[in-house]
C-alpha cells in the first residue's frame, strides 16, 4: 500500500465512529466499575475533607458560624500549646518509627531463620498488636506509676535509680514511645517477614557462590529487595505516628505540663472541650498538609524498584 | 443455554452495579438517624468511673462507684417493653444518664420509668446510659448532628457552656410554676443557672473530704480517731505517717494526685482554705495568683518536694486503690472512695476516718460538686421533659437515686429522710462537709481554667516554675477570656 493510501486508511480508521465509540465504551465501562468506590470515597473522604478545610476558615461552636478567614491559622501559629504539640508529634514520629522499623526488621530477620518454635515467637511478638490500645495503655500506666509501679520496682531490684516516668515532663514522651514501640513492632515484624519471604532463595545462593558474606548479602540483596515493603511501612507508620492520640489521651492527657500533647490531642481538646470546631478544623487541615508532604517525600525517597534476575 | 458476548455481559453488570449503588445511597440518605445508634454505648455491666477512666468534667466523682449494691426492696414491677411502639399522641423523652451504676440503671428502668409512665400515659421515657468518660464527646457530636437527647446529664461546671453554646433550654417559667426550687441546697442551685436563666435541676451532690487509715495512724502513734485539723497538723501527720525505702514509697503519708483533673480538684480545696479563690466575686478578674493562692501552692510544693510525703503520681485515679491497699495513709477522697472501700475491702471500712469540718488555714473549705440534668435546646417537648425531671427530683426519688449512687441528695427535704446517710457515720461526716463548699465559677472560660490549672500545679511541683510564676502565667492565660 502506498504511503498516502496508508495514511488515508489510518485517518479513515481514526475518524471511524465505530472505532471511537468502542474505545470510549471501554473507558466508560472502566469508570463504571470504579464508580462504586469513587462514590464512597467522595462521600466519606472527599466531601468531609472539603468541609473541614472550609470550617477551618470559620468560627463555629455548633450554634453559630462566622467567617474569620485566616484568623484561626494565625492563632494556631502563635498558640504555644499547638506549637508544642507539633514538636511532640515530630519527636514521637522520629523515635517511634525508627524504633518499630529497626526492631521489626531485626525480629523478622531472626524469625525468618529456621528456628524451633519460631511460630510461637512470631505469635507472641504479634500479640500486643492485636490487643486493644486502651487495655495496653491502662496496664502500662500502672507499670510506669512512679510510686508503686512494676518498672520502678524492677529498677530498684537491679540497684538502678527509679524514674518518675509519666510524671516527669522529660521522661513522659519517651515512656509513651517505649510503650508504643512495644505494642506496634509486631506489625512491622510481620510485614518485613512477608517481604523477606518474597525474596528468592536463588539470589542469596548466587551471592554466596560469588563470595558475598552475610553482611554483603544483607546490604546488597535483602535491603534493596525489601524497598517496596520498607516504603509501605514507612509511609503507613508516618501517617499513624502523626495521628497518635489513644495512648496520650489515656495515659497522660497530654501532660505533665503538655509534654506529651500531640496534634490530634489538641484537635480533640479544641473540638470537644472548648467546642471550637473552626479551630479544631484548622489543626486537622495543618495535620493533613503535613502528612501529605511527608508521604510524598517518602514516595520520592523510596521510589524505584530493584530487581535481580 | 443463554450466551452473552463480553460486551453484553459488561453492560449488564455495570447496569446492575450502578443501580445497586444508587439505591443504597438514596436509602442511606433517606434513613432517619437513630439517636440510640449515634455512637452511644450502653454498658449494662460497667460501673461508672472505672479505674483510670478519663473524666471530662470537674463534677464526676473521683473514684469508682461500686458496681453492686443491694437492690431496692420494693415490689418488682414489670419491665417496660423496650420495643413498645408509642401510641398516637404519645411523646418519647430521651434522657442521657451519665450518673449511673448497675443498681441505678435497674431502678431507673424497672421502677422509676414504669411508675412514671403509668402516671403519665402520654409520656414515654427512654433512658440511655452513657459513661462519663466519653460523655462530652458523644454529647457534642449529638448536638452537631442534631440528635441531642431531650434531657442530658450535666457536670457541676457545665452550665455556662450549656448556656453560651445554645445547648440548653431556659425553663425559668416552668420552675416558677413548679415552685420547689428553694428546697434545693444552695450549692446545688448554683450549678443550674447562668445569668439568671435556669436550665435544669440538680440531681446529686459529691463532696471531697480528707480520709485517713486509722490502722496506719495507730502504727505512727497518732490518735486514730482524730484527723489533722489544719495545715500544720496535716504536714506533721503526713511526715510521721510516711515510710520510705530510699526513694521508693512504702506508705505515702498524704497522697497528692499529680495527673488529670484529680490534681486541681484536690488542690482547689487548699486554695479556698487559704482564703483565696480562682476568680473574684463577680467573675471578672483572676485572683488565684494573689497571696493566698501562692501560699496554697507553695504548701503543696513543700509537701511534695521538701517533706516528700507523696510520690509523683501519673495515674489520675490511683488514690482509692492505693488507699485501700494501705500504701497511702491520708488522701482527699469523696463518697465514692468510701463506697469503694466498702465494696472491695469491707473489713477496712471501720478503720477509715473522715475529717469534718474540713482542713483549715484561714477557713475550712471543701470541694463540693453537684451534678444536674438539663433540658436540651433540641428537645421538641420541653414541658414533658420537665415533667420527667421534676418527677425524678421528687424527694423520695432524690433519696433513692442518691442512695444507689452513693452520693448526697440535692433537696433538703430529701436529706432529712436519707437514713442511708444517718446510719453510716463516715457518710454522715462526709455529708456535713457540703456546707463548707464554695461555688465554682460558672463562666464559659471554666473549661479552659480546669485544663490549665493542672499544668500550672505540675510546673510548680516539678520545679519548672515557682508557685508565683506558675499562677501568674495561669492568670495571664485566663484573664483575656473573662
Amino acid at each position: 500500500m502506498s504511503k498516502t493510501a496508508a495514511d488515508a486508511a489510518i485517518h479513515k480508521s481514526q475518524s471511524h465512529p465505530t472505532w471511537l465509540t468502542w474505545n470510549r465504551r471501554r473507558v466508560l465501562v472502566a469508570y463504571l466499575f470504579q464508580a462504586p468506590a469513587m462514590v464512597l470515597l467522595t462521600i466519606f473522604l472527599l466531601l468531609p475533607l472539603i468541609s473541614v478545610i472550609f470550617l477551618s476558615f470559620t468560627s463555629y461552636d455548633l450554634s453559630t458560624m462566622r467567617w474569620v478567614g485566616l484568623a484561626n491559622y494565625v492563632h494556631a501559629l502563635h498558640d504555644e500549646q499547638f506549637l508544642k504539640s507539633i514538636h511532640n508529634t515530630a519527636y514521637y514520629a522520629l523515635t517511634n518509627i525508627p524504633g518499630q522499623v529497626l526492631l521489626g526488621l531485626g525480629l523478622a530477620l531472626i524469625l525468618n531463620e529456621r528456628l524451633k518454635a519460631r511460630g510461637f515467637f512470631r505469635m507472641m511478638y504479634y500479640f500486643p498488636v492485636v490487643t486493644s490500645m486502651v487495655v495496653v495503655a491502662m496496664v502500662w500506666l500502672w507499670i510506669y506509676e512512679p510510686g508503686w509501679g512494676l518498672l520502678n520496682v524492677l529498677l530498684k531490684a537491679l540497684h538502678l535509680g527509679r524514674q518518675n516516668w509519666l510524671a516527669d515532663p522529660k521522661m513522659a514522651m519517651p515512656a509513651v514511645v517505649i510503650m508504643s514501640v512495644w505494642k506496634g513492632l509486631g506489625n512491622a515484624m510481620i510485614l518485613f517477614l512477608a517481604g523477606l519471604q518474597g525474596i528468592p532463595e536463588e539470589v542469596y545462593e548466587a551471592a554466596k557462590m560469588d563470595g558475598a558474606n552475610r553482611w554483603h548479602r544483607f546490604t546488597d540483596i535483602t535491603l534493596p529487595l525489601l524497598r517496596p515493603t520498607t516504603l509501605f511501612i514507612f509511609a503507613m507508620y508516618c501517617i499513624w505516628a502523626f495521628q497518635v492520640f489513644d495512648q496520650v489521651y489515656i495515659m497522660t492527657k497530654g501532660g505533665p505540663v503538655w509534654s506529651t500533647t500531640t496534634m490530634v490531642h489538641q484537635m480533640y481538646r479544641a473540638a470537644f472541650l472548648y467546642v471550637d470546631m473552626g479551630y479544631a478544623a484548622t489543626f486537622a487541615t495543618i495535620l493533613f498538609i503535613l502528612v501529605l508532604v511527608i508521604t510524598l517525600l517518602n514516595l520520592m525517597v523510596f521510589r524505584g524498584e530493584v530487581e535481580y534476575s | 443455554m443463554f450466551r452473552a458476548t463480553r460486551r453484553e455481559f459488561l453492560r449488564a453488570a455495570s447496569l446492575i452495579a450502578g443501580t445497586s449503588i444508587a439505591t443504597s445511597v438514596m436509602a442511606a440518605c433517606g434513613a432517619t438517624p437513630s439517636p440510640a445508634a449515634a455512637a452511644i454505648t450502653q454498658q449494662p455491666s460497667t460501673p461508672v468511673q472505672a479505674a483510670a477512666t478519663p473524666v471530662p468534667t470537674s463534677a464526676a466523682p473521683a473514684t469508682q462507684v461500686p458496681a453492686t449494691q443491694a437492690l431496692p426492696t420494693e415490689t418488682p414491677v414489670p419491665v417496660p417493653t423496650a420495643t413498645a411502639v408509642p401510641q398516637a399522641g404519645q411523646v418519647t423523652i430521651e434522657w442521657w444518664v451519665a450518673e449511673w451504676n448497675d443498681p441505678v440503671r435497674d431502678w431507673l428502668q424497672k421502677d422509676f420509668v414504669s411508675g412514671f409512665e403509668k402516671d403519665n400515659p402520654t409520656i414515654k421515657v427512654d433512658p440511655v446510659f452513657v459513661d462519663w468518660g466519653d460523655y462530652l464527646t458523644k454529647l457534642t457530636t449529638a448536638f452537631a448532628g442534631g440528635t441531642a437527647p431531650d434531657l442530658s446529664a450535666g457536670g457541676s461546671s457545665m452550665v455556662a457552656t450549656v448556656a453560651t453554646k445554645n445547648q440548653g433550654t431556659a425553663i425559668n417559667d416552668l420552675i416558677e410554676e413548679w415552685g420547689q426550687l428553694d428546697d434545693f441546697h444552695p450549692m446545688a442551685q448554683a450549678v443550674i443557672q447562668y445569668k439568671g436563666k435556669i436550665y435544669g435541676l440538680p440531681t446529686d451532690i459529691g463532696v471531697e473530704s480528707l480520709v485517713w487509715r486509722k490502722d496506719l495512724f495507730e502504727k505512727a502513734n497518732l490518735d486514730p480517731e482524730k484527723g489533722p485539723a489544719d495545715w500544720v497538723q496535716l504536714q506533721d501527720y503526713a511526715v510521721k505517717l510516711t515510710e520510705r525505702d530510699g526513694d521508693a514509697f512504702k506508705v505515702a503519708g498524704f497522697y497528692m494526685p499529680m495527673a488529670g483533673y484529680a490534681t486541681w480538684h484536690a488542690w482547689v480545696a487548699f486554695l479556698w482554705q487559704a482564703g483565696g479563690d480562682i476568680l473574684n466575686e463577680d467573675r471578672t478578674k483572676v485572683i488565684i495568683n494573689e497571696q493566698p493562692g501562692v501560699d496554697a501552692l507553695q504548701f503543696y510544693v513543700d509537701l511534695m518536694t521538701k517533706d516528700k510525703v507523696s510520690p509523683l503520681s501519673a495515674t489520675e485515679q490511683a488514690g482509692p486503690p492505693v488507699f485501700t491497699t494501705g500504701m497511702v495513709a491520708m488522701m482527699i477522697g469523696d463518697q465514692g472512695t468510701l463506697a469503694s472501700v466498702k465494696e472491695f475491702a469491707p473489713d477496712l471500712y471501720s478503720k477509715v476516718g473522715v475529717l469534718t469540718p474540713p482542713l483549715k488555714k484561714v477557713r475550712s473549705a471543701a470541694v463540693v460538686f453537684p451534678d444536674w440534668v438539663f433540658v436540651t435546646s433540641q428537645t421538641k417537648h420541653v414541658r414533658e421533659a420537665f415533667q420527667v425531671l421534676t418527677t425524678f427530683a421528687a424527694p423520695e426519688n432524690n433519696v433513692k437515686f442518691n442512695e444507689l449512687y452513693s452520693t448526697f441528695p440535692t433537696r433538703k427535704s430529701a436529706t432529712a429522710k436519707a437514713t442511708y446517710i444517718s446510719d453510716d457515720p463516715l457518710l454522715a461526716a462526709s455529708g456535713k462537709n457540703i456546707d463548707y463548699g464554695l461555688p465554682w465559677p460558672q463562666v464559659p472560660a471554666f473549661s479552659k481554667i480546669r485544663e490549665e490549672l493542672t499544668p500550672a500545679i505540675q510546673q510548680a511541683v516539678t520545679g519548672q516554675k515557682t508557685p508565683k510564676q506558675a499562677l501568674d502565667d495561669f492568670a495571664n492565660e485566663i484573664q483575656p477570656l473573662l
